[in-house]
């Protein structure tokens, strides 16, 4: 107990979680670690990935495994750590402060658990589709693709998204017409366009990226450092025409039941460490 | 001539920095030193200003030379607004120019050539995102010279502690908020974008051993180093670790 709750073991497991975690980020410059990452764990809910993929991809698993443990080890530290020194409180102007940051810990505390609770709750499926395609979503749901609009230079089509720039990709006016139908019922018909996802029942449907889906169009997947979608495509070596591509869509399907809370909490922490500063700030006549 | 001009303002704000640091070694030369410096520093935004018009967008985003000179701009700029404020002005002056030079020396590394404007930087959630990271990493710098510049008293008057050692951890603390929120505009673009608040990636694995760095300093426990020049040394290292942490993600 005393060793759980010791800032000994804190220190020990944070700089254990760090290394580990920038062990991954090296892993990761590696195509075959890197793609397992983007093409697989961040399509599905963890959970699913590691019962179904982990066995075949025992190094990501592994090393996945090997972070949720160190990560848990940290959280049974915060806890008896938070339990044993921050819940005496004290007196006078300190009471605040104390307070604050006990706020702050199990506000942090949250935050990683919520992390965690998103491996293995709610409901992630990605799919590519072209226009006339179905996708079928929970809850007795059907996503139709109405019509794929693509304005721009159609080889942009085989172009990681890092070479869409403001003057050749133009946000506005590419976008995908879907609608959401519960056997001949039509219940939505909307406009999606990329950083402007739809929410229906709790379902967030996202378009992650305009692609080429012809069958010819093989994706290396070639290293690179996008935060969000993590890597870089061959660029086309030739001027590529509407007739040698077919325009598709990758779209995200998520239901995230903790997605709103989180960013509520998240701002709570935010707004606690703020205050929590003001205060060490005001106290420095103090000592 | 963009580029020319570019690369005189870009060197020769770096050379300034490097001679205010070499000034800031004799105590009696504080005022040279600071004249020197605020050259500098105009020489830095004149970089700044020079990156923003080639690029067409904020010079901040992603990893390229621009960011670290924006970084060192914002440091720059709080240094001086604090210098006036602390009694170790020239000390604090001359660990700031250490972590500028840092800074640019990091950026030597990368293409000085416009970064691409990507379509997506004009949404608020990915200009917040990128802003207030680098503005993080300007203010934890700050926080380093704090640290650093309270090693030089004798420990008999609070050496390693007292002023400029809490004012360390107030700027390391407020680097962490700024780190906060940066992700917090990170988690709301990757919403809006994949449908999940975050994503496995390299980038980041890196932001959140970045974020968890920053703790270590604020949990360094007393039976350790019960010497406060040890503590000082470790808040000092924060920034120094993640732009090392920074380097070997993108080498």
């Amino acid at each position: 107990m005393k060793t759980l709750s010791s800032l000994r073991f804190m220190v020990i497991s944070t700089s254990a979680l760090v290394c580990w975690l920038i062990f991954g980020a090296v892993l990761g410059k590696t195509d075959a670690f890197r793609l397992v990452i983007l093409r697989q764990m961040n399509n599905a809910l963890i959970r699913d990935w590691i019962l179904q993929e982990g066995t075949k991809n025992s190094i990501p698993c592994l090393w996945l495994i090997v972070l949720i443990l160190i990560a848990g080890l940290l959280l049974v530290n915060m806890v008896f750590c938070t339990w044993n020194k921050l819940l005496n409180f004290g007196r006078g102007r300190a009471r605040l402060s104390k307070i604050l940051l006990l706020a702050v810990h199990i506000l942090f505390f949250v935050i990683v658990l919520m992390h965690g609770i998103s491996f293995i709750w709610g409901y992630k499926e990605k799919a590519d589709l072209v226009e006339n395609g179905t996708f079928s979503m929970p809850g007795d749901l059907m996503l139709k693709v109405d019509e794929i609009r693509f304005t721009d230079d159609p080889g942009m089509l085989r172009m990681d998204r890092h070479a869409r720039t403001k003057d050749a990709f133009h946000w506005e006016e590419n976008y995908v017409r879907v609608s959401l139908m519960q056997g001949e019922d039509v219940l939505l018909s909307r406009k999606l366009r990329h950083m402007a996802p739809i929410k229906f029942k709790g379902t967030q449907i996202s378009l992650f990226k305009f692609s080429d889906l012809s069958p010819g169009n093989q994706r290396t997947g070639k290293k690179g450092g996008c935060r969000i979608c993590g890597g870089h495509e061959d660029k086309p070596q030739k001027k590529i025409t509407l007739q040698d591509v077919r325009p598709g869509v990758n779209l995200v399907f998520t239901r995230n039941p903790i997605g709103s809370a989180f960013f509520w909490i998240y701002g709570f922490f935010v707004l606690t460490t703020g205050c929590y500063l003001i205060l060490l700030r005001s106290r420095k006549g103090e000592k | 001539m963009d580029v020319i001009l570019l690369k005189f303002f870009y060197y020769l704000s770096f050379a300034g920095y490097v001679l205010a640091f070499l000034v800031s070694l004799k105590p009696s030369w504080s005022r040279i030193f600071k004249w020197i410096f605020s050259l500098s520093l105009i020489l830095n935004a004149g970089a700044f200003a020079l990156f923003w018009s080639r690029s067409g967008h904020f010079p901040f985003c992603d990893n390229y030379a621009e960011s670290y000179v924006t970084m060192g701009l914002i440091l720059g700029m709080m240094g001086l607004w604090v210098f006036g404020r602390t009694s170790s002005a020239l000390r604090l002056g001359r660990y700031a120019t250490l972590g500028i030079m840092m800074l640019y020396t990091y950026s030597l590394a990368r293409s000085l050539d416009p970064s691409p404007y990507l379509y997506w930087y004009d949404h608020p959630s990915v200009f917040c995102f990128y802003f207030f990271r680098v503005a993080a990493i300007g203010v934890m710098f700050l926080g380093a010279a704090f640290f650093t510049a309270s090693l030089h008293l004798p420990r008999s008057e609070g050496g390693g502690a007292g002023g400029d050692e809490r004012r360390g951890r107030h700027f390391l603390l407020l680097g962490a908020l700024l780190f906060l929120v940066s992700e917090c505009c990170g988690a709301w673009w990757s919403e809006m974008a994949t449908g999940d608040f975050w994503q496995f990636s390299p980038a980041f694995f890196t932001s959140a051993g970045t974020f968890l760095l920053f703790m270590i300093p604020f949990h360094w426990p007393f039976e350790w180093a019960g010497n406060p020049r040890f503590r000082a040394v470790i808040g000092a290292c924060v920034p120094v670790l993640i732009l090392f942490v920074v380097m070997i993600r993108n080498h």
